[in-house]
């Protein structure tokens, strides 16, 4: 992955900034302190692997010059190239944009950025020299668990971490003492399952004895069912004799009755009440024929007194037919007067109508005119053809008025931009040449800066050599101060070895002894005086010469390039025409002066583009308004073809020219209403006629009706005497149809007479036969022998009556004289005494009976209860599928802990035989960056800590490393490391930010080899606020780009 | 036309705890309990309907030697039921059921004849006073029945004018997927002269011989997991010239799926659950809507396998699958899913790498093939499968077997898995579930 550009938005100082071009190997990143470096490098960290927690102690950058806190990151992979777009406002969600140009809102975007994580990216990757200073910054469990499993193709995850895990899930599953595990759980289920299956099991087998036992009680329930049956026989027995006692003891009481009855053998059924009502026949027979024979001689006498009028019947339908037509008779006479008035009028109104429509036309004639509506949609037509045309005409006008006020307004506003595109005045020619300058200035502007840095650094080196030569000054005064200490211990000493010589020659020992002292003292700082001397020497003649030539040299080089830009700037000046230098504010004018030179020329090609506009449109509105013309012209013409096509209608029509569609439409809708008048007129006329005809007609009807029935022919009042006739013709007929009543009636009368007689003879042969059959010769006779005959009849009744109930109560089985004879031979009290003997027996029986059957009940609810139990078949089915689950559990745990061993066996093999990739890379790196001196590290197996050798295997742990050293090794750590990485992922840029200070030159410039040797894999951004640096690095690797920072920034 | 009809079936196993099935719910507890007695009942009205003249039982009734009590009521019930339309029953015990194990000791109606155990003995069956045929038959005494009773057996006449029925529960042609009890071969059975031999013993519905007709019924009912399809019994009708025409009926009450679904083509777990579902709907259909129990096996190598591989994600399929069918009356009961999908990877090429992830293939490798490493490897789980719970419940695993290879498959698939070999691109349609 390599990043081509990146573009902040807000992000602490920086607002709109944009670096591009970024050099896919190797790029030198160069500005002054406070330039904003680290701010850079963490803005990508930041877009590559998000903001940090607002509340951790980070640097959280806010935009500080305004913007969005967030940017752009523009990168390229094997695939292609994404933008990354990430804002600290919506941290958790990146917008990237594929190769295909897709946009993607994504959470996560690690495929992108490999697997590394973030705090692995912040240490190894990215870095200033407090992360490499520090050896904690690799020491993390998270950097170590990554330093150290680098090659296992495994990303960022933790093995340990997904071992305990394994472990968890084992512990969950099984543990060989324990209740709460999964499969602890089942066994014990299984456990309780065995024991239930058991226990029903057990139950099953006491079946048989139960049903054994329920067998005993049902035969014994058996047998005294039969004994209670009996007994219920015998009780009912002696019921049925109880209760027939009564009949029994009646029956006897009847048969004692009947013998005092004499026996008559034979009466006729009914005959008293057959006798009683032919007697009663017999009498109302006679009565009527009385009364019908007075009826037939009443009939005849009115039948005799009835008149009627033969003519009159004879004329009916006549009469009948005239009285039908008298109410038209009589109406017409009545309304032909007044509908000849009417029907003047109307002929009256017509003639007006006509005179309206116009000379010629009169009510003969006007009938001609074609008034459909066939025609009068042809003058629509017309007339809507008219009007349509002179309505288009009307907006064809409208528009040319507004076009022409449109066509003024263009042309005012074309005059006033020509005006003002000539009030600008412009100083250069064109825009090149006008950019061209700004460059100019651009560079001069940076040339004086540069010569200001140049001249500054030159001074200050200067100032080295003052202080340098004031030292060597310094230093040369101590020589004579020490030739005066020399002299001064000299001549102590050989004072006071004179002095103690002196002393003794005198005995004076305590003086010798003290001057003896002094003159060991001199002696003393003689010595030490001369030694240091001796090294002090030796040491000034190494050093001196090395510091004086680097900065004459160094003095030597700037001089020459303040030269050769104080060339170039007095070349720049002549261009400006500056006589001197210029300040910063002649320069800032000038800047400011061309900026607003730009945008003049930007106005005054503003200008020239509208009023090339308005020149259009006026050309554009022109044509417009001659199209429009031209339309109008044409509408014109087709409006005179539309009048020519109605002058020949009106003519064709026969109407005068000067009529219009509308004044026409409405003429032919007065000639509608003539020809309604008309046709109402002539309706009018029909009806008189009508009604002339109906006068006529019935007064020939009345003449030769009078004449028949003897009536004056010349009668004026024809209806009164018309009326007369219908009445007389009504009482003929009614006379007629009484006649004929009364006929029917009297044959009906005589008829039933002779009918009634026949009745009546009937009836007295029936009461002889009566008497006959009932042995007596009279009536008194006959109903005597019939009541004796009842007597006997109803005894015999009841007897039969007694034996019927007896017969229920016995039932069948038993002889009916059998148990008579059993009643003759008892009485009611000893009955009584038997069935209350008989129950009580049964009573006790019952009794025992309860009981037994509570006994079977028992039994049977157990016996059912073992039969109904389905809890052994839900059991084992339970059993059978925990056995199932345990089963299936225990190859989960199995795969488990086969993982787990597999696993392990594994993590031993690579530790123990792959495991130093990481060291050997990062080794390769330290003797390269040592210059050969420590050509070894050393990793242990399974501990995490780093041990160098140097090449004659002398051990050295980190804090025994000069701080130089142990820097470069932890540098050679994270290359070796990122390179090991890389081997199985995408290869990540690499950010540095001045770690090679604290490097003397030598070890500096195989750093710059190591970078070098990691830049042909890796992209990598290096920066740095040092130029000599920026230039050394870009010496060693010439496949680079620097960049300045402080040129870069974007308006 | 058929002058007389019976019903051969066998392996009823009344009563049968059904094994291998490791969920179930309340509804499916319910269903399964009685699965065996349902499937039996349907033999029995199929008799009634069609008003069969005899039916023959050709052992393992029971499914244990100590017969459940419900099962020996039950049967006895559904032999009332038949004496009631006249219907004979003949029944020879098997290998589960055998002579020697417990019995209620109840009062069987007359219809009922059970053939004893010491020799082989024989019913009649006379209709309108003729001889028709003749059933002969032997009852296992002991379950660990070794030795060939088909031998005992009387040689029955080509010329007789009954139709011979031999009865016996047995394992034709060493059949090693079964237990070898009664062995015996075709030319043995065809060597008695019987026009019908009527066995028990295998449970896949098979005609063994056409001539004479020598046939497994098959079990009425599916016993587990691995027993799926239709299962049922043999109606057979007999002509006068002893022709017969023996028909497969479907009696199970609750039908047994296997279902192997592949991944390969499936690219989204969407995907998979609408696979799912059509491959339950189809079990519906061709258990024709009676309920069923289908499990399911996710094999082959796909996309999807990575999240498959996700603690907790199959039985979270498992779990909605089950939601969906819960309101259905024909339901499928989707006992477990197993997983034994492999992860989309070339291991050849990672282990080209010499990445920890490589070595780690290589050393599974290493213990799936040497059998030294194996042995060693098994001791490992003996934690657990030589623990009393785990000798008696567990069954063992042999690490020559393709299970312990299965096994050390899913371990190394729970590994590479969890090491993120292999960390997809966010897929719209994964990351939507």
């Amino acid at each position: 992955m390599k990043l081509d550009e990146f573009y902040i938005n807000g992000f602490g100082k920086f607002h709109n900034y944009k670096i591009e071009n970024i050099h896919p190997h190797l790029t030198i990143l160069l500005g002054p302190n406070e330039i904003g470096k680290s701010t850079l490098m963490n803005f990508i960290k930041r877009v590559l692997f998000g903001y940090p927690d607002k509340r951790s102690n980070l640097n959280l950058y806010p935009p500080l010059d305004g913007g969005k806190q967030g940017g752009k990151v523009i990168i390229t992979r094997n695939d292609g190239q994404y933008i990354i777009e990430r804002y600290a406002e919506d941290k958790n969600n990146v917008k990237v944009v594929l190769p295909n140009g897709s946009l993607n809102t994504l959470n996560n975007i690690s495929y992108l950025v490999s697997t590394i994580t973030p705090e692995v990216f912040n240490n190894i990757y990215a870095f200033g020299l407090d992360e490499l200073q520090s050896f904690e910054t690799l020491n993390s469990e998270s950097i170590k668990d990554q330093l150290y499993s680098a090659g296992k193709g495994i990303g960022h995850f933790s093995l340990k971490e997904f071992q305990r895990t394994i472990d968890d899930n084992i512990g969950n599953l099984f543990k060989t003492t324990g209740n709460k595990p999964e499969i602890n759980i089942l066994f014990s289920n299984l456990k309780e399952n065995s024991r239930q299956i058991h226990e029903i099991e057990a139950e099953s087998t006491k079946y048989k004895e139960l049903q054994t036992q329920l067998e005993d009680i049902i035969e014994k329930i058996q047998k005294e069912e039969s004994e209670k049956t009996e007994l219920r026989k015998k009780v009912q027995h002696a019921t049925s004799l109880k209760d027939a006692w009564q009949d029994f003891r009646t029956r006897q009481e009847l048969y004692h009755q009947l013998e005092s009855i004499p026996s008559i053998e034979n009466f006729p059924d009914n005959g008293v009440v057959l006798l009683d009502s032919a007697l009663e026949k017999q009498s109302k027979y006679t009565q009527s024929i009385r009364v019908k024979t007075d009826l037939l001689n009443k009939t005849q006498q009115k039948i005799s007194e009835l008149i009627i009028n033969e003519d009159l019947i004879n004329n009916r339908a006549l009469i009948l037919e005239l009285q039908k037509g008298q109410d038209q008779y009589v109406s017409a006479l009545k309304d032909l007067p007044l509908i000849q008035q009417q029907n003047n009028r109307e002929i009256e109104e017509l003639n007006t109508l006509l005179k309206v429509v116009g000379e010629g036309w009169n009510s003969e004639n006007f009938e001609e005119i074609d008034t459909s509506i066939s025609n009068k949609e042809k003058i629509r037509t017309i007339q809507k053809s008219i009007e349509e045309i002179s309505t288009f005409i009307q907006k064809k006008e409208n528009e040319l008025t507004s076009l022409k006020k449109e066509q003024n307004r263009y042309q005012e506003e074309l005059e006033d931009k020509k005006a003002s595109f000539n009030e600008i005045k412009l100083d250069f020619k064109d825009k090149e040449e006008l950019s061209k300058k700004q460059t100019l200035l651009f560079q001069l502007e940076e040339n004086l800066v540069n010569w200001n840095d140049k001249r500054a650094e030159i001074k200050t080196i200067e100032e080295k050599e003052a202080l340098k030569n004031l030292f060597d000054e310094k230093s040369s005064k101590p020589e004579n101060t020490k030739l005066f200490i020399h002299i001064f211990f000299y001549a102590i000493t050989f004072l006071s070895f004179f002095g103690s010589l002196f002393s003794i020659i005198t005995k004076v020992p305590s003086m010798a002894i003290f001057i003896g002292l002094f003159y060991i003292l001199s002696v003393s700082f003689l010595f030490f005086f001369k030694k240091r001397e001796n090294d002090e020497n030796m040491e000034d003649n190494t050093k001196e010469p090395q510091e004086t030539s680097y900065l004459s040299q160094r003095k030597a080089s700037i001089a020459s390039e303040i030269e050769t830009l104080k060339e170039e700037i007095r070349k720049q000046l002549i261009v400006f025409s500056f006589r001197n230098v210029p300040s910063k504010t002649d320069l800032e004018n000038l800047k400011y002066k061309f900026r607003s030179e730009f945008t003049q020329f930007d106005r005054k090609k503003d200008l020239d583009d509208q009023q090339k506009k308005l020149e259009r449109l006026l050309e554009s509105k022109n044509s417009e308004l001659e199209k429009i013309l031209q339309e109008k012209k044409e509408l014109e013409i087709r409006l005179n073809e539309a009048q020519l096509v109605w002058r020949t209608f009106l003519e064709k029509n026969k109407f005068g020219p000067g009529l219009s569609p509308t004044a026409l439409l409405e003429t032919f809708s007065i000639i509608d209403t003539a020809l309604e008048k008309k046709k109402a007129i002539m309706i009018s006329l029909d009806r008189i006629k009508a009604m002339k005809d109906s006068i006529v007609k019935f007064k020939e009807k009345m003449k030769p009706l009078l004449r028949t029935l003897k009536y004056k022919e010349s009668q004026t009042d024809l209806i009164s005497t018309l009326e007369r006739i219908i009445e007389e013709l009504a009482v003929s007929m009614n006379n007629l149809s009484e006649l004929k009543a009364k006929k029917v009636e009297e044959k009906a009368i005589y008829d039933d007479l002779k009918n009634t007689q026949q009745d009546l003879e009937k009836v007295n042969l029936t009461i002889q036969k009566l008497l006959e059959a009932g042995g007596a010769v009279t009536l008194e006779e006959f109903y005597a022998n019939g009541k004796a005959f009842l007597q006997r009849k109803e005894l015999n009744s009841t007897i039969q009556t007694c034996d019927n109930n007896i017969k229920r109560i016995i039932g069948e089985g038993i002889q009916f004289e059998n148990f008579l004879e059993e009643l003759r031979d008892t009485s009611y009290e000893a009955l009584i005494s038997n069935k209350d003997d008989l129950e009580e027996a049964i009573d006790r029986i019952e009794e025992s009976l309860n009981s037994l059957k509570v006994n079977q009940g028992k039994f049977i609810q157990e016996i059912e209860q073992i039969e109904k139990k389905e809890e052994s078949s839900a059991l084992r089915l339970e059993k059978s599928v925990n056995i199932e689950k345990v089963n299936i559990k225990a190859l989960e745990w199995a795969k488990l802990v086969l993982a787990k061993s597999i696993m392990k066996k594994a993590i031993e093999a690579y530790e123990r035989e792959k495991q130093p990739d990481v060291i050997k890379e990062s080794q390769r790196f330290f003797s390269l960056m040592t210059l050969n001196k420590y050509p070894y590290i050393f990793s242990p197996l399974n501990e995490k800590v780093i041990y160098i050798e140097d090449d004659h295997h002398n051990r050295k742990e980190i804090h025994d490393l000069s701080k130089g050293t142990a820097e470069q090794l932890y540098l050679s750590l994270r290359f070796g490391f990122i390179i090991e990485f890389s081997k199985n992922t995408e290869p990540l840029p690499i950010m540095m930010d001045d770690i090679l200070v604290n490097f003397d030159p030598k070890r500096f410039d195989a750093c710059c080899e190591a970078i070098r040797m990691l830049s042909k894999t890796h992209q990598v951004l290096y920066f740095t606020c040092h130029p000599d640096s920026a230039k050394k690095m870009q010496e060693v690797v010439n496949d680079s780009r620097l960049i300045f920072l402080e040129d870069r920034f974007v308006s | 036309m058929s002058l007389f009809s019976f019903v051969h079936t066998g392996d009823i196993h009344l009563d049968c705890e059904f094994k291998g099935i490791s969920t179930i719910d309340e509804r499916v507890g319910n269903y399964l309990k009685n699965a065996t007695f349902s499937s039996f009942n349907n033999i029995i009205q199929f008799c009634i309907d069609k008003k069969v003249d005899f039916i023959i039982i050709s052992g393992d009734l029971y499914d244990s030697e100590d017969q459940s009590l419900r099962a020996q009521l039950k049967f006895l019930s559904c032999m009332q039921l038949l004496d009631k339309h006249h219907i004979q029953a003949y029944i020879a015990r098997g290998n589960h059921d055998s002579l020697k194990g417990w019995s209620a000791d109840l009062d069987f109606p007359s219809n009922t004849h059970f053939f004893g155990g010491k020799q082989v003995e024989s019913f009649t069956f006379v209709k309108d006073d003729i001889i028709l045929a003749k059933i002969f038959g032997i009852s296992f005494l002991k379950k660990d029945t070794q030795e060939n009773l088909s031998i005992c057996y009387p040689k029955i006449k080509n010329n007789e004018d009954f139709f011979s029925i031999g009865v016996l529960h047995c394992n034709v042609g060493n059949n090693k997927e079964h237990e070898s009890y009664s062995p015996c071969s075709v030319a043995d059975l065809k060597s008695h002269g019987f026009d019908y031999w009527a066995l028990g013993h295998i449970h896949a519905q098979t005609i063994v011989n056409k001539d004479p007709m020598i046939v497994y019924p098959g079990n009425p009912q599916g016993l587990n997991p691995k027993e799926t399809g239709a299962k049922g019994f043999m109606y057979v009708s007999v002509d006068k010239d002893k022709r017969i025409e023996p028909v497969f009926f479907p009696s199970d009450s609750i039908r047994w799926f296997i279902n192997e679904v592949s991944i390969q083509s499936i690219s989204t777990l969407q995907a998979l659950k609408k696979k799912l579902s059509e491959v339950i709907n189809k079990n519906r259909q061709e258990a024709d809507y009676r309920p069923s129990i289908c499990r399911i096996i996710l094999q082959d190598r796909g996309v999807i396998a990575e999240y498959l591989q996700r603690d907790g994600y199959v039985a979270d399929l498992l779990e909605d699958i089950r939601i969906m069918e819960s309101d259905e009356t024909n339901f499928v009961w989707v006992e477990n899913i197993y997983n034994k999908t492999k992860l989309e990877m070339n291991k050849e090429a990672i282990k080209q790498q010499k990445s920890f992830i490589g070595d780690l293939i290589s050393m599974f490798e290493k213990y799936t093939s040497d059998p030294a490493l194996k042995s060693q490897l098994i001791q490992e789980l003996d934690a657990l499968f030589q623990s009393p719970g785990g000798k008696k419940y567990l069954t063992p695993i042999n690490p020559d077997s393709e299970e312990y290879i299965e096994l050390l498959n899913q371990a190394e698939n729970y590994c590479l898995n969890q090491l993120q070999l292999n960390p997809a691109e966010p897929n719209e349609e994964l990351s939507l579930i």
